[in-house]
């Protein structure tokens, strides 16, 4: 059998990334950066962007600073296990929060819209097979899976985009600063938090078998920012600053309003599809990547089974908890998204700080062995 | 390779589960249209439900007249619309299915105290989007639902169902869905309208007089709340300004004598604000294509365009008047003014008062262009 590992060109990872925080960007950002900003959140996606590109040169040199085992190989090597440990907790808990909060999402957008007379326990439990099986097949397999699914992901956004163009009024997205200036900062916020989730390039980079190019980074961000602005103005635009905040998922309530001449309408079935392929190359990412900390070999990057399925069982538990819905979206808005910004803010700050260090120490280092 | 197929058939039986709460379309009774009255004395709703008939809707072979099938008509009572529907599903079989429910019906009663309670739950049911067609009507809603359409095709081919008209509609009204309600009401400016449907019984005769629907003006919200119903004539002339896609057939008089008869084509609309106003003040310009219909006597076009012009601006600042009497910015004059300064009206929104009067329309410019005369020369020789 051949090897699996460094099979992946970044390409292939970054069709899973698209996928994975895209629907980040796409479905659970919206709501809340239209409660935030309202009419002035587009104009704060505009103003995160450039911000975010700072940022993206910071991932973009961590990654290029990187050996080839990744960067929190590299840190255990250098510094110890203790540091190692305090940089990667958090990122674990990033990764297993996000994945639960996606889950949830998925799961209440389900059984309100498609399976309303199903049972939640059996949504979940098919759900949770279905990441477990993509977690298990590890991340080669999700990564080719993404190459199918992300296509067609994007021809149907492409198709919702263009088909509902005719009831689109663009006047609706002025006055700017409607509001003033503090729902825009909210709103900076709030995108931030979607758009630095490139820094789970840092962990998808030792499986890359090239190095990733400054230019790929810069299209995977302004791919991020354009699944946020798009449905976001198209909401806007469609249903009114005030009608799209009203909506919990505003981007699924274009499928809605969805119609072709006098017969083709309720085309929102592909909203699922979309949704669907996006969730659980998430989730499975999510939970593939952090289960990756706790798996000494790393020689195969599969994972192992019984960890996988140890972890899966856990989040099955997990869902038993009842979280009052209204209270779930109350913390993902007040204290989840804000959360996640600063964390992401911090992490990649801190990942550069490190990686001066270290050619700084690699530099001394250099001048001291030199004979002379 | 056994574990393997156990694996993938046990996944299809957890999979497939999803056609176990398969419906066929025979055992649904598809509800198109809802209609909403509300009771004031007992404070609560009656729904009225229009039930689609297959037979009826299904085109038949040789086009011959189908023989009449009555509509149905389910109707309850109860203190929500969620619940006065609830009312109905014991007592329907097949059971009622909302999934293609196509137009809400409001009565005059609804609109007058409880239009904003109604509209956010209708905007909030999953089963019901945001295409689906609004009008208001003062008459019974159950007459309205009993009503066919002409050689007694099904309620579904009746204005209430109706789609917007390709191309320029001529002097009628167009419906108006959910979601371009909802996107106007909202708005801090301008106003936001349904259209009203009436019954028509003197059209139209076969054996009896034959009754149809039609719309005969518009519900009109400004700042949230129902301001009141305009005329049709109102409502076709602001149409005709504001909406586009709407021919007007006119006369054209001199004094009291008619003189001839034009269609004008939807006109540009521009206005323009004067500067440094805390409140809009703006003049109007106009200019429409307009085709000869007919002649009945003999004036030179120059007159005629001018005898037009004039009449069509005294309707223009007419209506616009009868608008700031009732405090309607039937123009929407405010929306782009709006747009443009947003300091400006914020002050205006802390003074909480209607930021029109009669005199901010300082000018109304029409000019029309008479472009054919129909097959005829104009004059005579």
């Amino acid at each position: 059998m051949q090897n699996v590992t460094k099979i992946l060109i970044p390409r292939q990872l970054f069709m899973m990334l698209i996928l994975s925080t895209g629907l980040l960007n796409h479905v659970i950002l919206i709501p809340n950066l239209l409660n935030a900003a309202g009419r002035d959140s587009w104009l704060g996606v505009l103003i995160a962007y450039p911000i975010g590109l700072v940022f993206l040169w910071l991932v973009y040199f961590i990654t290029k600073n990187c050996s080839d085992k990744g960067f929190f190989a590299m840190v255990e090597k250098r510094f110890g296990k203790f540091v190692s440990a305090l940089i990667s907790m958090p990122v674990v808990v990033y990764l297993f929060l996000s994945a639960y909060v996606t889950f949830r999402d998925l799961m209440i957008w389900l059984n309100a819209y498609f399976l309303a007379d199903a049972s939640v326990t059996m949504i979940n439990l098919i759900m949770i097979l279905v990441c477990c099986v993509v977690t298990l097949g590890g991340i080669k397999y999700m990564a080719i899976s993404s190459g199918f699914l992300l296509p067609l992901v994007m021809i149907l956004g492409i198709f919702i985009a263009i088909t509902n163009t005719s009831i689109k009024d663009p006047s609706l997205l002025f006055p700017l600063f409607s509001e003033g200036y503090t729902p825009v900062i909210e709103a900076i916020i709030y995108s931030l938090s979607g758009l630095l989730e490139i820094y789970l390039i840092v962990l998808l980079q030792p499986y890359s078998q090239s190095p990733i190019k400054f230019r790929h980074l810069f299209i995977l961000i302004t791919l991020l920012m354009g699944l946020i602005l798009g449905p976001l103005t198209a909401a806007i635009m469609e249903f009114g600053p005030v009608e799209s905040a009203n909506f919990r998922y505003p981007a699924y309530e274009q499928w809605r309003v969805l119609n072709i001449g006098d017969y083709i309408s309720h085309m929102d079935f592909f909203a699922l599809y979309q949704w669907l392929s996006g969730a659980i190359i998430r989730i499975g990412l999510f939970i593939y990547l952090a289960a990756a900390f706790f798996t000494k070999k790393k020689k195969q990057y599969k994972l192992n089974p019984i960890l996988v399925v140890g972890i899966y069982l856990i989040f099955f538990g997990v869902t038993w908890i009842e979280v009052e819905t209204f209270y779930f979206y109350e913390f993902i808005y007040r204290y989840f998204l804000p959360a996640c910004m600063a964390f992401f803010l911090f992490q990649i700050l801190i990942s550069a700080l490190l990686i001066i260090v270290m050619r700084k120490r690699e530099d001394s280092n250099g001048k001291h062995n030199q004979p002379g | 390779m056994k574990c393997k197929g156990a694996i993938s058939i046990l996944l299809c039986i957890i999979l497939l589960t999803g056609c176990g709460g398969i419906k066929n379309i025979q055992d649904l009774t598809y509800i198109v249209a809802i209609g909403m009255d509300y009771d004031e004395a007992e404070e609560e709703y009656i729904v009225y439900l229009q039930g689609l008939n297959f037979a009826n809707v299904a085109k038949q072979e040789g086009g011959k007249p189908v023989e009449k099938i009555p509509s149905f008509v389910g109707s309850a009572r109860g203190k929500t619309l969620n619940l006065a529907v609830s009312e109905l599903y014991g007592k329907s079989d097949p059971p009622i299915y909302f999934g293609h429910v196509k137009t809400l019906i409001l009565s005059q009663r609804v609109i007058n105290s409880k239009s904003k309670e109604v509209l956010e739950e209708i905007a909030r049911n999953k089963s019901l989007r945001h295409r689906l067609r609004i009008v208001t009507t003062e008459e019974s809603i159950e007459e309205i639902f009993n009503i066919k359409a002409l050689f007694n095709y099904p309620a579904v081919y009746t204005v209430l169902f109706k789609d917007k008209a390709n191309g320029l509609a001529q002097d009628e009204l167009q419906p108006t869905s959910l979601l371009l309600f909802l996107r106007s009401y909202y708005e801090p400016m301008g106003v936001a309208k349904i259209p009203t449907v009436t019954i028509d019984t003197s059209s139209w005769v076969s054996e009896k007089e034959f009754p149809v629907l039609f719309y005969d003006g518009y519900s009109v919200f400004q700042q949230q709340s129902f301001v009141k119903n305009i005329t049709l004539e109102d409502a076709v002339l602001l149409d005709w300004m504001v909406e586009k896609n709407i021919a007007l057939n006119r006369p054209v008089k001199d004094k009291e004598e008619l003189i001839a008869a034009v269609k004008l084509s939807s006109p540009k609309m521009k206005i323009t604000y004067e500067k440094d106003k805390s409140e809009p003040v703006f003049s109007l310009e106009i200019s429409a294509r307009a085709d000869l219909l007919e002649k009945l006597r003999d004036i030179s076009a120059d007159e005629l365009k001018t005898l037009l012009e004039e009449e069509l601006k005294m309707q223009i600042i007419h209506l616009y008047e009868k608008g700031v009497d009732s405090k309607l910015d039937l123009l929407n004059a405010g929306e782009k003014w709006y747009r443009k300064d947003r300091e400006a009206f914020k002050e205006l929104e802390d003074s909480k008062h209607f930021y029109l009067k009669k005199d901010s329309l300082k000018k109304v410019k029409v000019d029309i262009q008479i472009f054919h005369f129909n097959s005829y020369e104009y004059e005579k020789n």
